[in-house]
């Protein structure tokens, strides 16, 4: 699980992040929604580590910069994360040597095929379109088998069955208890496993909903709209 | 016309405005004009370095050199992406537009002659190596500027046209080439051999013989380098002939080719279509922070695998592949340049002594060290979530660059010393002070990280950059100033070993000081 705790990021005078707390427990994927330039990003970069701010994140108990919280973090990029000069299966080789595993190649094998990435082993991060680039972002993430997993829209740029294989990931994620967050502009790209979402908007959470409710309640995209189109008071 | 003087008139309105609401900008260009107003008043000021003025003609076939990189270099990317006035706004909103593609020809013109100009200004910071070893006026000065504008502009013009007519014709595109090169190899082989010549076998005489035979009509008649020399030339020494010619050669070259261009083949937009998009790509990764790489064309992949590393160390021995795939010899392109550069200012600065030539080296050098490896690796998320402390891995991500900055000092101080004459031990000296520095300006970018880490204006980082480095490297000065001259008889080399003595301890103190920047910094994607 991890937690966020009252995080506020600003850019000199402008609030990206307004104290913001949250927690995903183990096995449960949060998602966040909201419009471009709500906060998403960068709350995801605060707690990946990436960002200064104020308030505190923890990761299975750990300060987020801790080393063992780092041990457990993955974290998927908005942005394609590629070396240019190294091969696919190099960045495999790098992570691995990174987080000091060891028995990693039949996971690399494994997460490659999966992405079709598998007969790309050989070319460099820099001949590699940016979807392709995409996917090996997303298994340099997962190689090290995470217990929190944070995807900053992860579908941008991905071809159909990358997608397909990429929710059935984050469904076996959850299964296996990772705590997973997704940030996401498509609504229906997760519909079908999220747990609780929450809307942002101007740097704040606008609303939270849990995905157990009674039917009468109002679907996800309902809420999105009613907060994100509302008529300025 | 109305839509495009529209255009010109608010692109030129809102960037002002931008530039009057930027602090950081603002800094930097009153930084710029200082320098630039020091430089000439300075120049003016202090008696020239050299009693007597070396040959114009040397620095004629200087800016010669310089017009035929700019202009080969530019022009021959008609043969690959073309060349282009236009942003990739021009691109998508204008040329869709039912304006007349003549005026939108008129239009990147203007603009293109305004870039070319604003990048010729920077040459004025040149002026006082210029004066004190030539001894040239300002007028001469404006027309080596005005020479080096001109030059950029018809090289892209001619990138441009190259495109134009040679895009679907690989045919023509292969003649194309082969001819520039003839022309090339048959310029270098006529210099070489008349330099030879002349000189009678003297190699003390070939530096004066070549500049001599860069002086003559062969050389004066190559396309735009040529003639703008030849025009350089006949202003600076009076002669009217050469100017007149050389400056008409250039205007009936340039309206030939717009002509041209217009004429028979109007359609230019899907030619300059392919150039935007490179360098629209090369503008966002500059936004991004993420400055292109030089890198060979065709990248050997060599042995694979990172072979050792483990934990931090991962990072070097992931540095040492990517290394060996983006060099061409023992370096990367940019290296390589620098390289040369300094080399060949050593034959011509032979006289004016070691320290003058380690001060422009080491300039070069900041440029050298903020392109590291390791600075890129700072755009990345890897280096911030690998779990291993943040000294360990500040010390590793820097590793390679330290290495390359010792090999460095070694290839350049090695020619350069024996050019200049200054014997093992001034050698060794010099190369401790090029490694001092080196280490110093990447100290000085840990500490920009530390203390602006999260300014996310990239012109006020930098303008806090150069001040520090600036402020961090004057008691190296004044100790190297201090050393040599409280030491009867010491030769300039002892001078620049001085300013080792300050740069490594105070670069190691930075190092230890901010040996938590990976914890504190944020992933820089300015």
């Amino acid at each position: 699980m991890f937690e966020v705790s009252h995080v506020t990021k600003r850019y000199g005078k402008f609030t990206a992040n307004n104290d913001i707390s949250f927690r995903v427990d183990d096995g449960q994927i949060a998602v966040l929604l909201g419009p471009n330039g709500a906060g998403k990003s960068t709350i995801i970069k605060c707690i990946a580590g990436l960002l200064r701010f104020e308030g505190a994140v923890n990761v299975c108990g750990y300060p987020n910069k801790s080393l063992e919280a780092k041990r457990i973090l993955g974290y998927i990029p908005e942005m394609p994360a590629v070396y240019d000069l190294l091969t696919v299966w190099e960045h495999m080789e790098f992570i691995a040597r990174a987080y000091e595993m060891d028995g990693w190649e039949q996971d690399a094998e494994r997460l490659l095929a999966r992405f079709e990435l598998d007969d790309k082993r050989q070319k460099l991060g820099k001949e590699l379109s940016k979807g392709m680039q995409q996917k090996v972002s997303i298994c340099c993430a997962l190689l090290h088998k995470p217990r929190v997993a944070i995807f900053d829209e992860p579908m941008v740029g991905l071809d159909p069955h990358a997608i397909k294989e990429l929710k059935d990931i984050f469904t076996e994620l959850k299964n296996d208890g990772v705590s997973v967050l997704i940030s996401t502009h498509m609504l229906d790209s997760v519909e079908d496993f999220w747990d609780v979402a929450h809307i942002m908007m101007n740097g704040s959470f606008a609303a939270t909903k849990y995905n157990h409710v009674s039917s009468d309640e109002a679907s996800l995209e309902e809420l999105f709209f009613s907060i994100t189109e509302a008529p300025k008071a | 016309m109305k839509a495009l003087t529209y255009l010109l008139s608010r692109i030129i309105k809102n960037s002002l405005r931008e530039f009057v609401k930027n602090p950081g900008k603002i800094v930097l260009a009153l930084i710029i004009l200082f320098g630039l107003a020091m430089t000439v008043l300075s120049t003016f000021s202090a008696p020239p370095l050299l009693e007597e003025a070396r040959d114009v003609k040397e620095l004629i076939a200087i800016a010669m050199l310089l017009y035929l990189f700019i202009f080969l270099s530019g022009a021959l990317r008609g043969l690959s992406s073309g060349g282009t006035f236009y942003s990739m706004a021009d691109v998508n909103l204008l040329f869709s537009t039912p304006v007349s593609q003549n005026k939108i020809l008129v239009y990147g013109l203007i603009k293109q002659a305004g870039v070319s100009l604003f990048v010729g200004l920077l040459l004025i910071f040149q002026y006082p190596n210029i004066r004190n070893f030539y001894g040239l006026g300002p007028v001469g000065m404006i027309v080596l500027l005005i020479g080096y504008c001109v030059t950029m502009f018809c090289a892209q013009l001619t990138a441009m046209a190259i495109y134009s007519f040679t895009s679907s014709n690989d045919k023509a595109r292969k003649v194309l080439r082969a001819v520039i090169y003839i022309m090339v190899a048959a310029e270098v082989l006529y210099v070489g051999i008349s330099a030879y010549t002349a000189a009678q076998g003297e190699p003390a005489q070939l530096l004066t013989a070549g500049a001599a035979a860069v002086n003559t009509l062969p050389v004066y008649l190559f396309p735009i380098a040529g003639w703008l020399t030849a025009a350089a030339y006949g202003v600076i020494s009076g002669a009217l002939v050469p100017a007149v010619l050389g400056c008409t050669a250039v205007v009936l070259f340039s309206v030939g080719l717009v002509a041209a261009v217009v004429r028979h083949h109007s359609d230019f937009y899907e030619d300059v279509l392919k150039a935007t998009e490179v360098s629209f790509s090369a503008i966002t990764a500059k936004k991004e922070g993420t400055v292109a790489e030089a890198l060979p064309k065709n990248i050997k992949l060599g042995k694979q695998g990172l072979g050792k590393g483990q934990g931090a160390s991962a990072f070097y021995y992931k540095h040492l592949v990517e290394e060996r795939r983006s060099r061409i010899f023992l370096f990367d392109m940019n290296s390589l340049i620098f390289i040369v550069v300094i080399i060949a200012l050593s034959v011509f600065m032979r006289k004016a002594g070691i320290i003058t030539l380690f001060i422009s080296a080491t300039y070069m050098q900041i440029f050298s060290v903020a392109l590291g490896r390791w600075a890129r690796e700072l755009l990345l998320p890897y280096v911030y979530l690998v779990p291993q402390s943040p000294f360990r891995k500040l010390l590793m991500i820097s590793l390679e660059n330290i290495r390359k900055i010792v090999l460095e000092a070694v290839v350049i101080f090695i020619p350069v010393g024996l050019i200049m004459g200054l014997g093992p031990v001034g050698i060794l000296f010099v190369i401790i002070g090029r490694i001092g520095y080196g280490i110093l300006f990447m100290a000085g970018n840990f500490m920009i990280e530390r203390l602006f880490g999260s300014v996310s204006s990239k012109v006020l980082v930098m303008t806090f950059y150069f001040i520090a480095l600036f402020l961090i490297a004057i008691p190296g000065i004044v100790v190297g100033v201090l050393i040599s001259s409280l030491l009867p008889n010491a030769s300039e080399s002892v001078a620049v070993l001085g300013t080792a003595v300050w740069n490594i301890p105070v670069s190691l103190l930075i190092a230890f000081l901010c040996r938590n920047i990976l914890n504190y910094a944020e992933m820089n994607n300015r």
